[in-house]
């Protein structure tokens, strides 16, 4: 069973000074749990319970220059999660940080593989998309 | 029946004291006393070293994060390969279940690990009670709780794939620079 797929394509323009708290995480949950991460709101579960995460940092009130170094990110975060009695979690990551990023996003080659990865990606939430409700309301429905 | 009680409180608080542990974890160095069940990938692996140990019981934790578990606590770390190699284990009358590192091995007082770098990918599971604070979370748990975290240092290209089924071969790699027309050999690693 796959849980999903998700791509990374975020270029945040911060200044160069800060501290590097970039963080990919997931977890899952079968219990009475509370908890915080940094920068996040208290989350309170209670039975099964699983999701991602990504935390990119920004500086506070700061905007990017040309001078300064933006910390950019680019990659592909893929979780698949089976039965936890014969499969498990599997994890597969790929991504570039701050200059690393930069150089990849010019590069024809990654370029060409991170835009692959968002089309399929894409494809998959077309795929998997409920359908839509009418948009327009019935007639002298309130 | 007084007697049996006895024995039942005896035998349980005997299993509680011995199955009590500590680990405290320091930049740079990790500290266990009490039982402790660790494996790791044999040392200089290209793919990132990877070290798990596994504690049941009651294990108390200090350092980086502090808090108190009860059950089952099971942690993951990979890190990329140093050019040192220098991560040691060093356990005081541990009881080798293999003869590679690979296999399990109980140390039953103290166990101290210095790692070759910070770890980039952490896996934790617990099963049963946790009560947690620290720089990755603050937490308070009772049940099943499974977390990953990819903590990739700056500038740089990095790969992980991790499989839950197989821990060990986890390949955790990452590029600083990428030579010329290196990219298909990264994107080897990825596809």
């Amino acid at each position: 069973m796959t849980r999903g797929a998700a791509i990374l394509l975020a270029a945040v323009a911060v200044s160069g000074c800060m501290k590097n708290h970039l963080v990919f995480g997931t977890v899952t949950k079968f219990a009475l749990d509370i908890s915080q991460r940094p920068d996040q709101t208290i989350d309170v579960t209670m039975g099964y319970d699983r999701g991602e995460l990504a935390s990119i940092p920004t500086a506070k009130n700061q905007d990017a220059s040309p001078r300064e170094d933006a910390y950019s990110v680019i990659g592909t975060f893929h979780v698949k999660y089976g039965n936890p009695w014969t499969e498990g979690l599997r994890l597969n990551q790929f991504f570039a940080t701050g200059q690393s990023a930069v150089t990849a996003a010019r590069t024809e080659r990654f370029r060409k593989f991170f835009g692959h990865a968002a089309g399929v990606i894409v494809a998959e939430g077309v795929e998997n998309r409920p359908a839509e409700a009418p948009t327009t309301p019935p007639a002298g429905g309130r | 029946v007084c007697t049996i009680a006895r024995w039942v409180r005896i035998v349980s608080s005997l299993l509680a004291a011995l199955s009590t542990g500590c680990a405290i974890r320091l930049s740079g160095r990790e500290h266990y006393l009490g039982p402790v069940l660790y494996r790791s990938t044999p040392p200089c692996r290209p793919d990132g070293d990877l070290a798990q140990t596994a504690h049941v019981g009651m294990l108390v934790e200090a350092g980086s994060q502090w808090g108190a578990t009860i059950g089952l606590a099971d942690r993951i770390v990979a890190a990329p390969v140093d050019a040192a190699c220098t991560e040691t284990w060093a356990a005081l009358a541990p009881l080798r279940f293999g003869t590679t590192p690979e296999h399990w091995s109980l140390s039953l007082l103290y166990l101290r690990r210095t790692p070759l770098r910070e770890p980039v990918f952490v896996r934790r599971r617990v099963v049963g009670a946790r009560a947690t604070v620290g720089t990755e979370m603050r937490s308070v748990s009772i049940g099943a709780v499974t977390t990953t975290a990819v903590t990739p240092p700056p500038d740089v290209l990095c790969a992980l794939h991790f499989s839950e089924r197989a821990p060990l071969r986890t390949r955790l790699r990452l590029w600083q620079t990428v030579p010329p027309g290196g990219e298909e050999e990264i994107l080897k690693e990825v596809e």
